[in-house]
């Protein structure tokens, strides 16, 4: 059964990305080459004994917190939901899936980059024999674990508790990586601490540093704890496989779903529930429905989208911070707000699936399609710059430029809106599920992040070399900015309403 | 076009690479109507649906649907009718009264109206008590429901449906039935297409009969049944049956 799961994933590789999937490959294996040529010099090093567990276990967080933290990367060649049709025991399922993960671009990056230590100068040929299959079970571990936690974050996603645990804790992850890596960015002198025996011992105790330190001891002819560390990470290998295998027999016994039922809160009987609450107070209107579906699915229904916000608001806070305040809290507002909204608004389409067929069927109006769910993404941008400007006026005391900042943000945010809404339209895909599409999609977001970011560098650099006051400047800024964004959504409305048949077909895989 | 139909189809012609999926396709469908398409599997019913509801473009031919000409400009059409689908295309992410209100408000209704008529459909169809589940938690039997819910919220001249009855339980597919019956008796016309002759059978006034795209047979329930002993025999046929050899299958069986 394993051997046609795998079978099954090839083939859907071979097809789902054509001659590229060779590209893919390459890149991997030059990369992994790349990466075991460092092990390999690292192990040779006399205090490199902990960089080379911190290699492992950066490998290992990569595996397990990145497809968590950005959807997209999730593994959904073969979806286990798709084999519950059929007569496959879930330990079959678990087999065939791990062993086609084990079959993959990734996997060969992880296997060549663990095997760095058969490079190593003055190593016996024992040594680099063995080193190889530690890493097959360090690529096992790597894959276990991943697939698990993506299973377990599946299952949360079923229900509205579970769906907060996961953003929080993404969230948190998501910060706490960006945190570590400003903090060691900033002061390399801190990496010494990875030298230091105690980090090495710390690490080693780790299920990916165990994996790491079988092959330093192997190196140093310490066979005894090599087998004891071989062990330990076996064991904390079966122990990932058998959490894989638990939450996938838990989701086939019906456990853990979410019972997806709401209560009933409408006021009176000519009240409707979608357009209910805060959104009672504007009018009636196709722009106001398509703006209160997509709020319910970036903050109520769909997790992956809230997990989108959630990393656009707090990575945009991060970025703006530490890279636009030395230039001022109005620059940095403006970097804030056009980040977070490039990042949200990009794909304003992907998580509509077969909503945007029923939108194309019924004749729906595209352009108030679009208008409302630009209106959301700017929206939370647009809060997402107050709270940044009152947060950095605290921390900084400049109470003065919080005006000038809070319309500097507001056309950050009008501005990437109105580029986000053109790739949208130019670039959807399936935010859901891997289809074709992704590849286009991302340079074109990357091309938009750069179009946005480098515009607001080029009128703060414009306005500073002006010389004109902050606010007239604010001014003039927001209502260029509200003039690209009207011109984008007619163009990107009139272009969706031609190509809507394509883009429903893009954002529909699953 | 004449007053007395609600669609026209003069020469409509779909292909697909070297495959003609609808070959010439001619249908007067009067107003007021219960019109059946029949036609086995792979017979370009779905092509022709596509074509005549707005999202599929033809390649040559022309469409008139409530007297409006479907193609190029489709969207006047599509204010004209309401459309379910095998498997009904549904923001899934919403609940069953979310999409309703979602479609009422899409197509510019009163408020007041969507709310009324939303709880009038949602009770009919005996979805009130998922009413606030979303769409997505649906059976499929559900979801057609929702499905038709939303195609008739606007109350539009021409209902289209693709394979309606299929995956509904015997009560709903009965209920869908009397709506069907009722809406017509307003003034509507329905046209669904089916390869269940006993629900075509019983339900339509007119049928065609469609395979490789073209048109086999066209009438009433009686002139295109003519001789055979049942529209089941006669639909096989016009459209050629297939008898299994002897001996074949014959690994089919209990052990």
């Amino acid at each position: 059964m394993a051997a046609v799961l795998l079978r099954l994933r090839l083939a859907i590789q071979r097809h789902g990305r054509g001659s590229t999937v060779w590209v893919t490959w390459s890149i991997a294996a030059v990369l992994g080459l790349a990466g075991a040529g460092l092990v390999g010099f690292l192990e040779s090093l006399d205090n490199g004994d902990a960089l080379v567990l911190m290699v492992f276990f950066v490998l290992f967080i990569g595996w397990v917190v990145l497809p968590v933290t950005v959807p997209a990367l999730q593994d959904q060649t073969v979806d286990p939901q798709r084999l519950e049709m059929y007569p496959i025991t879930t330990v079959e399922k678990v087999s065939g899936l791990l062993l086609g993960g084990l079959v993959g671009p990734t996997a060969l990056f992880t296997f060549l980059v663990a095997s760095g230590g058969a490079l190593a100068p003055d190593e016996s040929v024992g040594v680099r024999v063995a080193v190889p299959l530690v890493s097959v079970i360090f690529v096992v571990m790597c894959v276990a674990a991943s697939r698990a936690l993506q299973a377990l974050t599946v299952r949360a996603g079923s229900s509205r508790r579970g769906r907060d645990v996961v953003l929080v804790l993404t969230g948190l992850i998501t910060i706490g990586l960006y945190l570590a890596v400003q903090y060691f960015s900033n002061n390399t002198s801190a990496l010494s601490a990875f030298e230091s025996s105690t980090t090495a011992t710390i690490l080693e105790w780790t299920p990916p540093g165990a994996a790491g330190q079988v092959n330093l001891d192997m190196r140093a002819l310490d066979w005894a704890d090599a087998i004891g560390g071989l062990a330990y990470a076996l064991a904390w290998t079966v122990a990932f496989v058998g959490a894989w295998v638990w939450v996938l027999s838990r989701r086939d016994k019906g456990g853990g779903g979410g019972t997806a039922r709401r209560r009933v809160s409408r006021t009176g009987d000519d009240a409707l529930s979608l357009t209910g609450g805060a959104w009672s107070v504007l009018a009636p209107s196709p722009a106001l429905a398509s703006a209160a579906q997509f709020a319910h699915a970036l903050f109520f229904r769909n997790a992956r989208a809230s997990q989108q916000v959630l990393i656009s608001v707090v990575f945009a806070g991060l970025l703006s911070h530490s890279t636009g305040m030395e230039h001022g809290i109005p620059f940095a507002a403006a970097l804030y707000g056009a980040f977070a909204t490039i990042s949200m608004g990009s794909g304003v389409l992907n998580y509509d699936g077969r909503g945007m067929e029923y939108l194309t069927v019924a004749g729906a109006p595209m352009r108030p399609v679009l208008v409302g769910k630009v209106a959301v993404v700017a929206g939370v941008g647009f809060v997402g710059v107050l709270v940044f400007v009152m947060s950095e006026a605290a921390l900084t005391g400049r109470w003065a430029d919080i005006a000038g900042a809070g319309i500097f943000g507001l056309a950050g945010v009008l501005w990437a809106a109105a580029v986000g809404a053109v790739i949208s339209v130019l670039a959807p895909f399936d935010s859901e599920h891997r289809g074709k599409g992704r590849g286009r999609a991302l340079i074109f977001i990357l091309g938009g992040l750069g179009v946005v970011l480098g515009v607001v560098a080029g009128v703060a650099t414009a306005v500073r070399a002006l010389d004109v006051p902050l606010l007239a400047a604010a001014v003039v800024v927001l209502a260029l900015a509200a003039v690209c964004l009207w011109l984008a959504l007619r163009v990107a409305a009139a272009r969706l309403q031609v190509t809507q048949l394509s883009v429903a077909e893009a954002v529909s895989v699953g | 076009m004449s007053e007395s139909l609600a669609i026209r189809v003069e020469g409509l012609r779909k292909s697909f690479g070297d495959k003609t999926v609808t070959d010439g396709l001619d249908l007067e469908i009067p107003r007021g109507s219960f019109y059946g398409i029949a036609g086995p599997n792979g017979a370009g019913k779905t092509t022709a649906i596509r074509q005549i509801i707005g999202v599929l473009e033809p390649d040559a031919g022309s469409i008139e649907l409530d007297g409006v000409a479907v193609w190029p400009n489709p969207l006047e059409a599509k204010r004209r009718l309401g459309f379910v689908a095998d498997n009904p295309a549904l923001f899934e992410r919403l609940s069953g009264r979310e999409m309703l209100e979602y479609a009422g408000l899409l197509r510019g209704m009163d408020p007041a109206d969507i709310a009324q008529r939303a709880g009038e459909l949602l009770r009919i169809l005996g979805l009130e008590e998922a009413e606030n589940r979303m769409v997505a938690d649906y059976s499929l039997g559900m979801t057609k429901r929702i499905g038709l819910a939303v195609a008739l919220l606007h109350s539009p001249r021409v209902l289209i449906l693709d394979e309606p009855f299929g995956s509904l339980d015997p009560v709903n597919a009965q209920v869908m039935e009397e709506m069907l019956q009722r809406y017509r008796a307003g003034g509507g016309t329905v046209v669904f297409s089916s390869h269940v002759m006993d629900v075509v059978e019983r339900l339509c006034d007119r049928l065609v009969v469609i395979s490789a795209g073209r048109v086999h047979a066209e009438g009433t329930v009686d002139e295109v049944r003519g001789d055979a002993s049942s529209l089941q025999q006669a639909f096989v046929d016009l459209v050629g049956g297939r008898d299994l050899d002897e001996g074949e299958l014959s690994w089919l069986q209990s052990s």
